[in-house]
This record gives C-alpha cells, sequence and structure tokens, in this order.
C-alpha cells in the first residue's frame, strides 16, 4: 500500500474523466454516478492514509519515486507529510460532496463532471508532489477546469470573471515558473551531482543561501504565485468576481480547497527552502495578512450579497492563516519554539477549518438561492420560522465561522493569536479587530436572514432535501468534532508544525 | 569528367535520399497532374490522384528520413556530418557548400513532417476548388525541398540559393487562388516583402564577404574574430542586414508586416505551411549563421554582438506579436500575430545557446512541438471553415454542442500554444526558459517579459476557447471532419499530448541532433 495509496488517489479521477468520455451524453444519471463512484476511492484512501500517517515518526511517508525526465532530473515524486493529509482528506471530502451536491446540474452535465474530476486530480496532485515539475503541472492542471466551470455554469458575468480568475492564477504561475527555475539551476543534489527539482533537496540545500538579492527576488516571485491564490491583499480582487459567478459547487471548491494551495505553497515551498527571506520580510506577511483581515472584514459587513459577503469573509479568514505563518517566522528571539509551533499549528488547522466552514456556508447558500432566487440580503427575513433545519445549519456555520468557543475555528484562531503575541502584541490587538467585525457581520447576516420579520415572499419554500442534508451533515460533524477534540488532526499537522518551527528558532 | 570526379570527392549518395527522393516525388505529382487534372474522371484520377501520391510520397520520405535520424541514434554514430561540396577537395578540413549533419536532418524532419500534415489538409480543401492540384503539391514539395536544403547550408550561396528556391515556391503558393483577390494580395505582398529582403540580404552577404574573404561560414567566423578594428562597424552592419533578411523569414518585428495579410489571404494550408515549415528554415538558418558563421567578441579577440540585437528583435517581436493579437476577429490573422509571438520566444533559446546546454536543444523541441500544435489549430481552422465558411473567431460560437472533436481538440491547441502543462508547447517553453535561466542574470528580464507575454497570449487563445464553450451555437447542425482531416487532428494531438507527457525520447533527439557543423 505505502507507494501506490498516493498515486492511486490522485489518478482515480483521471480515470474516471477517461470512462465518463465514453458514456453518451443523454445518459445523465449514469454520468452523475459514474462520477461519484470515481470520487470515492480517494475519499476511502484519504481517511486510510489519515490513520495510516505515523506522526509519531513525522516527515515524508508512502514515498514513491520513479524517473520521469531523465534531462532534466524530473522525478515522478510524490510523499506526505502532516501538512497535506489533512489538505488531501479536505480535497477528497469537499470533491464527493460537491459531487452530490451537483445531482441538480442538467445543463451539460457529462462537461461538468468531467471537469470536476480532472480538477480533483489536479488539485491532489499538488498536494503530493514532491518535485517542482511535477507540482507546477498539477498546479495548472487544477487551474484550467475551474475557468470552464466558473465560465459555462456561472451567473450573469461569468466569463469576465472567469477569464479574471485565470489571468491573475497565471501572473502567480508564471512568476512561480521563474523562481522554480532559478533555485533549480543554483542546486545540486548532493547524491547524483546533477540539478534537481526534488522539492526536499532543495529546501535542505537552501538555494541562494548567500545571495541576500537574489533570494528576496526569488522570495517575491514565489510570494506573488501564493499570494494571489491564497489571496492576501492586495492580490484578493478576482475572488469575489470567481466566487460570485461560479455555481455553488465552484465555490465550494474554489474556497475548500484552490485557496488552501496557496498556503499550502508558503508553508511547503516558500518556509522551508527560502527561511532568510522569509524571516527578513515576515512584518511585509504580517502587515498584508492584517490588511487582509481587517479589510476583508470591513468588506464584507458591507455586501448585501450572501455570496460576496462569505467571498470576502474568506479573504478576511485567509489572513490568519497568514498572520500565524508570519508570526511563524518572526525574528523576534522571545518566541521560542513552542510558540513557532502553534502559531503554524494555527494556520494549518485555520486551513483545514476553513475549508470545511466556508465550504458549507456556499452550500447555504446555493440551498437559499436555489430556493429564493435571490442572494440579496435585505429580501429575506425571518426563515428560521419557515426552515427550521436549514436556519440551525446555517447558524452553526456562521458560528464556526465567527469562531465560537467549542467549533473548529475557534481553536485555529485562538493558536494563531497566542503565537502572534509572543511575535508582536501590536499585531495580535490589530488581528482582533477582525475578529470583532467578523463576529459582527456574521451575527448580523443571521439577523437579516433568519431573524425578524418574515417576508411573504418566502411562505412557501421548503426545507433542506435529503440530499443536501447529505451534504452538509459529515461539515458540521466535522466542525464540531475538531472543535471539541482536535487531538486527532493536532498531533498529525503538528509533526509538520514543529519541523518548519524549528528552522527559524536559534538553538532549535 | 576529371572536373566532375574532382568535385565530388567523398559525395555520399544515400545521406542525400530524403532530398532526391523529393525531387523525384515532386516531378512525379507534376506530371500525373498533368493527366488528372484536365480530365477529373480518368482512370488514372481513379487509380492515382495527385494529391494522395504527394501525401504518400511524402510520409514514404518522412519514414526514410527519420530512419536515418533512428539509425543514426542508435548507433551512435561517430561519423557525424557528411560535407557535400567542399570548396578546396581533398583538403578534409576545407569549408563546404552544405553540410548534412544531425541538425539540418532534424529540420528536415519538421519540414517534411509539417508538409505530410499540410499536403493532408489540402486535399479537401483543393478538391472542393477547382485549381491544379499537381502543380500546386510539386510546389509544396519543392517548397519542402528547399527547406531540407536550407537546413544543410553552410556557405552564404548555397543559403541565398535555397532561401530564394524556398520564397519563390511559396510566393506562387500564397497566390495559388487564382482570382481571389485576398489571395493575390497575399502572394503580391510576400513578394513584394521578400524581394527587399532577400535584395537587403544578399547586400549584407556582399560585406560579409568583403570583411572576411570568404562566404563560407567557417571562414567568416575566422575573418570576423581576426578582422582589423576599423572594419567592425562594417562587420556590424553586414551581420545586421543578413538577420533583416532572416527576419523576413522568421516574422520578426520589424520585418513581419507582410505576415498578417499574406497568413489571412493565402489558402489556409498554405498559411499553416508558411508558420511552420517556413519558420522552421528561418530557424535552421538563423542558428547556421550566428552559431557557426558569427563570433561574439570575447577574450579580446574580434567579433559582431549580435547577442544584443537578437535580444531586442526577441523582445519586441514578442511583446507586438501577443498585443496586437488580442484586437483580432479573424482567426487565421489571430494565429498570423501569434506564431509573430511565438517566434520571439524560441530566439531566447538561440541567446541562451551561447552558454546553456539546454538552449539549442529546448529551442529544438520548441520548433518541433510548434509543428504539431500550430498545425493541428490550423488543421480546426480549415476543418471548420469548409463546413461555416468563416474564419471569424465569432463563427466558432457553441462549437462545443455541433462538434465536441473540434472544440475540445483546438482548445488543447491553444492551451499548448499557451503553454499549460501536460503538452509539448510547455515542454518547449520549460526548455528555453530554463536555458536563459541558466544563461545568467543578464537573460532573467527577457525571460519575465516573455512569461508575462505568455499571460497575455492566453487572453486572446482563451477568447476562441471561450466562444466554443460559452457561447451559444449559432445552427444546430454538428460538424464532423473528412478522414483526411481527422487524421492530421489526431496525429498533431498525440504529438502534443505524447511528447507532452512522454517527453524523453524527443529530448534524446534533439540533444543528439544539437550539434551544429
Amino acid at each position: 500500500m505505502d507507494s501506490w495509496i498516493l498515486t492511486t488517489i490522485t489518478f482515480t479521477p483521471l480515470l474516471g474523466t477517461i470512462v465518463l468520455m465514453l458514456i453518451p451524453r443523454e445518459k445523465v444519471s449514469a454520468i452523475k454516478w459514474t462520477a461519484l463512484l470515481f470520487s470515492l476511492p480517494p475519499l476511502a484512501l484519504s481517511i486510510i492514509l489519515w490513520f495510516a500517517y505515523d506522526w509519531h515518526k513525522g516527515g515524508m511517508q508512502f514515498t514513491v519515486n520513479a524517473p520521469w525526465i531523465r534531462d532534466i532530473g524530473v522525478y515522478y515524486r510524490m510523499g506526505v507529510d502532516g501538512l497535506s493529509v489533512p489538505m488531501i482528506f479536505l480535497t477528497a471530502l469537499l470533491t464527493t460532496l460537491s459531487i452530490i451536491y451537483s445531482w441538480i446540474i442538467n445543463e451539460r452535465p457529462k462537461e461538468y463532471f468531467w471537469l470536476f474530476l480532472l480538477l480533483a486530480t489536479g488539485m491532489f496532485g499538488v498536494f503530493t508532489s514532491l518535485d517542482y515539475f511535477l507540482f507546477y503541472v498539477f498546479w495548472e492542471v487544477g487551474l484550467i477546469p475551474m475557468y470552464f466551470l466558473i465560465g459555462i455554469w456561472g451567473g450573469a458575468r461569468r466569463e469576465y470573471a472567469a477569464i479574471k480568475f485565470v489571468l491573475y492564477t497565471l501572473v502567480g504561475s508564471v512568476a512561480m515558473l521563474l523562481a522554480i527555475l532559478a533555485m533549480y539551476f543554483n542546486v545540486t543534489d548532493p547524491a547524483t551531482g546533477r540539478h534537481t527539482f526534488d522539492m526536499m533537496v532543495i529546501a535542505a540545500q537552501k538555494p541562494f543561501a548567500h545571495a541576500h538579492n537574489i533570494q528576496s527576488l526569488i522570495f517575491w516571485a514565489l510570494f506573488i504565485g501564493f499570494a494571489i491564490k491564497v489571496p492576501v491583499w492586495p492580490f484578493h480582487t478576482w475572488l469575489p468576481d470567481a466566487h460570485v459567478e461560479a455555481p455553488t459547487a465552484g465555490s465550494v471548491i474554489l474556497a475548500g480547497v484552490l485557496l488552501k494551495m496557496g498556503a499550502y505553497g508558503f508553508l511547503r515551498v516558500l518556509l522551508p527552502t527560502l527561511p532568510w527571506a522569509s524571516t527578513h520580510y515576515w512584518t511585509a506577511i504580517a502587515i498584508l495578512a492584517l490588511i487582509s483581515i481587517i479589510y476583508g472584514a470591513l468588506v464584507a459587513m458591507a455586501q448585501t450579497d450572501l455570496k460576496k459577503l462569505i467571498a470576502y469573509s474568506s479573504v478576511n479568514h485567509m489572513g490568519y492563516v497568514m498572520l500565524g505563518i508570519a508570526a511563524a517566522v518572526s525574528p523576534i528571539a522571545a518566541v521560542n519554539l513552542d510558540n513557532r509551533a502553534v502559531a503554524l499549528n494555527g494556520a494549518m488547522l485555520q486551513m483545514f477549518s476553513h475549508g470545511i466552514i466556508t465550504g458549507a456556508l456556499f452550500l447555504l447558500v446555493g440551498v437559499i438561492y436555489e430556493r429564493a432566487h435571490t442572494r440579496n440580503l435585505n429580501e429575506f427575513g425571518g426563515l428560521w420560522a419557515r426552515l427550521p433545519l436549514f436556519g440551525s445549519i446555517f447558524i452553526t456555520a456562521c458560528l464556526a465561522s465567527l469562531g465560537l468557543p467549542g467549533m473548529s475555528g475557534f481553536i485555529a484562531e485562538l493558536m494563531v493569536f497566542l503565537g502572534t503575541f509572543k511575535a508582536s502584541v501590536l499585531f495580535a490587538g490589530l488581528g482582533t479587530i477582525g475578529i470583532v467585525v467578523t463576529a459582527a457581520y456574521l451575527l448580523w447576516t443571521i439577523q437579516r436572514i433568519l431573524l425578524g420579520p418574515a417576508n411573504p415572499k418566502y411562505e412557501k419554500l421548503l426545507d433542506m432535501d435529503g440530499r443536501e442534508i447529505l451534504v452538509l451533515t459529515p461539515l458540521v460533524a466535522l466542525m464540531l468534532l475538531f472543535g471539541l477534540w482536535p487531538a486527532p488532526i493536532l498531533q498529525i499537522i503538528n509533526s509538520s508544525s514543529v519541523q518548519i518551527a524549528r528552522l527559524f528558532t536559534i538553538g532549535g | 569528367m576529371n572536373d566532375f570526379k574532382n568535385f565530388i570527392p567523398d559525395y555520399r549518395y544515400a545521406v542525400l535520399a530524403p532530398q532526391i527522393l523529393l525531387a523525384v516525388l515532386a516531378l512525379a505529382v507534376l506530371v500525373v497532374g498533368l493527366f488528372t487534372d484536365r480530365n477529373r474522371k480518368s482512370k488514372l484520377e481513379h487509380y492515382l490522384p495527385p494529391d494522395y501520391l504527394a501525401v504518400c510520397g511524402l510520409v514514404a520520405v518522412l519514414a526514410w528520413q527519420s530512419s536515418m535520424l533512428w539509425r543514426s541514434l542508435k548507433a551512435g554514430e561517430v561519423v557525424q556530418a557528411v560535407k557535400l561540396f567542399p570548396t578546396s577537395p581533398g583538403d578534409p578540413l576545407s569549408p563546404s557548400l552544405m553540410v548534412m549533419d544531425r541538425f539540418a536532418m532534424f529540420f528536415s524532419l519538421i519540414a517534411i513532417g509539417g508538409s505530410v500534415l499540410v499536403g493532408l489538409l489540402s486535399i479537401d480543401y483543393f478538391r472542393k476548388r477547382d485549381f491544379n492540384r499537381g502543380e500546386y503539391y510539386s510546389l509544396l514539395i519543392f517548397a519542402t525541398l528547399a527547406i531540407t536544403l536550407v537546413a544543410a547550408s553552410t556557405d552564404l550561396i548555397t543559403i541565398y540559393l535555397s532561401l530564394e528556391f524556398l520564397s519563390l515556391c511559396s510566393y506562387v503558393l500564397a497566390a495559388y487562388l487564382k482570382g481571389d483577390r485576398k489571395s493575390s494580395e497575399a502572394g503580391l505582398k510576400y513578394f513584394l516583402f521578400g524581394a527587399v529582403a532577400s535584395a537587403v540580404m544578399l547586400y549584407g552577404m556582399s560585406m560579409l564577404y568583403g570583411v572576411t574573404g570568404s562566404t563560407a561560414l567557417s571562414a567568416i567566423f575566422e575573418g570576423l574574430r581576426t578582422a582589423p578594428g576599423d572594419l567592425a562597424a562594417t562587420a556590424w552592419l553586414a551581420v545586421v542586414l543578413v538577420l533583416a533578411g532572416l527576419g523576413f523569414k522568421l516574422a520578426l518585428v520589424p520585418f513581419h508586416l507582410w505576415a498578417p495579410d499574406t497568413y489571412e489571404g493565402a489558402p489556409t494550408p498554405i498559411t499553416a505551411f508558411l508558420s511552420v515549415c517556413s519558420k522552421a528554415a528561418g530557424f535552421a538558418v538563423i542558428v547556421r549563421v550566428l552559431d557557426i558563421g558569427v563570433p561574439l567578441p570575447q577574450n579580446g579577440l574580434g567579433g559582431v554582438d549580435w547577442f544584443s540585437v537578437v535580444a531586442a528583435l526577441a523582445a519586441i517581436t514578442m511583446t507586438l506579436g501577443n498585443l496586437v493579437a488580442i484586437s483580432q476577429r479573424n482567426i487565421k490573422r489571430m494565429l498570423a500575430y501569434s506564431s509573430i509571438a511565438q517566434v520571439g520566444y524560441i530566439l531566447i533559446g538561440l541567446l541562451a545557446a551561447t552558454k546553456s546546454s539546454m538552449g539549442m536543444p529546448g529551442l529544438m523541441i520548441y520548433v518541433f512541438g510548434y509543428l504539431f500544435m500550430n498545425l493541428g489549430a490550423f488543421t480546426v481552422v480549415i476543418g471548420l471553415s469548409d463546413k461555416t465558411g468563416s474564419d471569424e473567431i465569432e463563427s466558432y460560437a457553441g462549437l462545443m454542442s455541433r462538434s465536441p472533436l473540434y472544440a475540445v481538440t483546438l482548445t488543447l491547441f491553444l492551451l499548448s500554444l499557451a503553454g499549460i502543462p501536460p503538452t509539448v508547447g510547455f515542454l518547449g517553453k520549460f526548455y528555453v526558459f530554463g536555458s536563459a535561466i541558466e544563461y545568467g542574470q543578464k537573460l532573467w528580464p527577457l525571460v519575465a517579459l516573455a512569461l508575462a507575454n505568455s499571460v497575455i497570449s492566453v487572453y486572446y487563445y482563451f477568447n476562441v476557447v471561450r466562444q466554443m464553450f460559452f457561447m451559444p451555437a449559432a445552427s444546430k447542425d454538428r460538424i464532423s471532419p473528412s478522414s483526411a482531416i481527422a487524421v492530421a487532428l489526431l496525429v498533431s494531438l498525440a504529438g502534443i499530448l505524447v511528447f507532452g507527457i512522454y517527453p524523453q525520447p524527443l529530448i534524446d533527439l534533439a540533444r543528439w541532433c544539437s550539434v551544429v557543423f
């Protein structure tokens, strides 16, 4: 099982795309079942992976290493550690749930599910590959299907949103490519004496360790590549458009997984490979994170479109991830190994937790939009009485999102702030403004949708059906599970956090 | 008879077999065409139609040429090049008019392979229109022959002659649709620009001869190394003038003005030919001239600094090509400007090759991959305009519902042109840009510009994708390709995907062939 599990997870959906091509486009039901069928093995295997990963030992496990392009030393290298295992599970879960939710898609279903499976392969590949060439290939493979998902099944301004998404992300990709090539030529694998694309070897060799000017250049190139994906203010402007126009399941994947790829890049590539530049520019990262937190929250408060509100709340929430990362690399000596590891644990837990919470929120937006055909917050009111089940789940997700104790979001944000507090009281203090504003806009949203006088227009709405309940239950369960008992996830991610944290601790 | 013997002392006919076969094939097609084009119901037409004869003949030559390369690759041959027509026979070190080396064979392979696909695309195109196919195909084969000669030329005389041979065939082919005003315009514009360009190039060549006293590239190299300092400006001007002539063939900005009109007006298969095969010839000769003929000044020795000239040409070529492509509404014009931009990227490989071992293979991989992606895109254009009668990008609206095959394959070709993995277009860009990074920080800004340009290019490539997938179709009629088009389509598709996912054989071949004599 050791060597094939990651390959199977990554390529089962691709196999599904081939099978889908053989099904005539009229057989809608067969298409949907096939898509679901090919999304299940990765989900099952990702759960097995979670339990099979030996977090006492830590490090890369389940590794695969096979030559691919000998000429430039490209290998088919895969492996997972505590950072990627939860991301793979998140990807598998959200992909399966999105496919179930998308049962209502009857417009060009064959293409829709085909793209969804291709997207899944791209996302799994990003989180499993340990070779920069392979990583880049999957990074791009994950980009193209989303363009079509937004462009074909999106809302009114879908074409604009789709091309904007692609162009922004591509700017990041090519900057990343430039940096990858520069690192490649700067590093020699001691085992072979040749240049290498091995992420681990490059991280161990520390390219441009003494050429600080070039290291800074490479750092910013990679920073742009990942920050656009996260997205960090001021690179976030593609996000509201893409989220608002994307079909529900597209938004779920976009917020749940694609944004995480940016944060994953910071943790997998930037911090371990360029530690000097990461520490040197930690204030810049922290300030951008804080702007994202506060700006994201304030702009979210001003929205009347529910979907746009949640989109901006993503900017806000991903800001905490970035704040945790910044705190973990700060040069301040008082920050010890534990503080740094806590900040990173917070960041990684926030990545996971934001994935399930925002995924759930976008699904709930889809649920209400299917019924009311509007997302305008001011047109709702008193829906809880009408839709008790929807109301309860919506409130649960909102409370998790604003960081109510007992939910996964609270633990993540708490840990981020614990770490940040040691690095800079000022930054931690500023960050809490975001928490307050987030609480305000989410509670206000609950009030506007669920409470108050009922709008008679929506008297006839039906509550959630079985499919919708099926999709939302696992997400809500996970919010509560990791909120009350975070040990199962923390012990896994902690094994990676400590490794990264050690790089930044003097004498660590 | 003695003279004749002296003229070809170590003549190895076998190495020229593809060239000889091409010449014979062209004449055979011409003769067959004489009988069949007059009377389309003749027996000969039934058993030996000139278009099939041409395509099958080209496939045979392609097989021959590939087996030559394959055998040399497998055997790891020690003999790396065959000198043809040496200037002083008997002296093994003397320069020669032509060298049949692996580099030349590689570009011959691209030219012949491209012609096979162009030949396939032309079958329906010319059967529908009542034009003489015999002349058309024999001109196409002669043009292919010219490219194989261009690729092997190592002397200014042979370079000029073979380039003129190629140009004259191309002028006629571009204007082949007699009576079609746009086609006539295409041919005339091409001819006028081409005549000026070759005159300029000839002027530059005569100056090079004046400075160095030789027309052989290797002798010119030595001559420029040792040329007295007061001739430096003349030598520089000579090289720039030669570059201008070659720039015309490659459609480099600012020598590109003919390209969009010619590409739009010429018969579409010929547009495809010009944008791929003719450019391959341009690359072969620019590599040969600059790599073998013109030294860069270094270590106190003389030379001509063509590096900055080519870098500047590459920068403006890719930028202008991409920016103008954005506003095009006709897909042939869009592809014309896109191919201008692509040449800008490829030139980076030439620059980097002066220091990086990835540069020359990168250039060759890119040109090889470009053959499949650009011809693939043109295959769809030809197949569609055959059915819809339009080359406007708007006529691609809703193509996905009318022909999933065309829509999906064109999308893949465009993704490859844009350099998105896992296609061969990405591999080419990766090698070319990688070699420039390896070259050193002097080329980093150019790579950054090229990468920025690739992002811009995605905008206009995706504009076609947007029409095909997002827009509603104007009609519900299904469109399906003819068998010849389908074959060309699948070959191109296999080319971009197989070499994109499993590139090692292509890389081995390119590395093996990247030694230039």
